[in-house]
């Protein structure tokens, strides 16, 4: 019995026939842990945004689990969007309102602008954490609807995607 | 020692100490992928903030990217751009 070979259509970034981008990213806790011992405030400062540095927070301390999910979301929305030579900052990728199933990603600056160009995108966060690895994908449709840059992009209650001018 | 070849060393002993990379950072090719190499999207960024510390410059948004920091050679690249004369 024979059948057709199974081809992913797209090699990197991850784009489907439809349009459907895909991005994921795996991070150790214990790495973040590290550099943040490392580089202090250099380094937090420099890869999140004000609003994930204080819903990271714990009792008055950073928490590492809670940076590498975010620091994954960030770079499965690099690898969704394609951004990696788009010269962007991290912190201009935004892991917001996170309730431990879902989330908003807030695209700023040059991120937004440079996802924008891609068009308007329905787009899915989804993480977990566990054995001390953070994972994140982002999944990002095609939306019909014509939206400017500055529009929510995604209605899903869980997952909604802001491209901030 | 040539000063490129003083830049060359401090990078690649940047590499060694926060790269994790599978290979030793001394004898890697100038042009080599260092992300074929083992670094991760992660070691970048501690790399990049190790840079910055070692050669007392910012890396800018613009110059963020992933090829910025895939060779020892793009890397040194970059940095000559830093660098005041």
């Amino acid at each position: 019995m024979s059948s057709d070979p199974v081809v992913t259509p797209a090699k990197c970034p991850a784009v489907l026939r439809t349009g459907t981008r895909i991005g994921i990213d795996l991070v150790r806790v214990d790495r973040i842990a590290e550099s943040m011992r490392a580089f202090g405030d250099r380094f937090t400062r420099r890869i999140f945004a004000a609003g994930e540095l204080s819903d990271s927070t714990l009792d008055g301390r950073l928490d590492a689990g809670r940076l590498a999910l975010r620091f994954a979301a960030k770079e499965a929305a690099i690898k969704a969007f394609d951004l990696s030579e788009a010269g962007i900052g991290w912190s201009q990728i935004e892991l917001t309102g996170w309730d431990g199933a879902g989330g908003r990603i807030r695209l700023h600056g040059r991120a937004a602008e440079a996802a924008a160009r891609l068009g308007a995108y329905d787009i899915a966060v989804a993480s977990s954490q566990q054995g001390g690895l953070a994972c994140a994908i982002v999944v990002a449709f095609p939306c019909a609807r014509e939206r400017g840059p500055s529009a929510v992009v995604c209605d899903n209650k869980k997952a909604e995607v802001t491209l901030h001018d | 020692m040539t000063d490129n070849a003083s830049l060359d060393a401090r990078i690649r002993n940047v590499l060694a100490q926060h790269g994790r990379l599978a290979q030793d950072a001394a004898t890697l090719a100038d042009a080599a992928d260092l992300y074929q190499a083992g670094l991760t999207s992660h070691a970048s960024v501690n790399v990049m903030l190790a840079l910055e510390s070692a050669f007392d410059v910012e890396f800018p948004d613009q110059m963020l990217t992933r090829s910025v920091f895939s060779s020892v050679a793009a890397i040194r690249g970059a940095l000559t751009q830093l660098i005041p004369a």
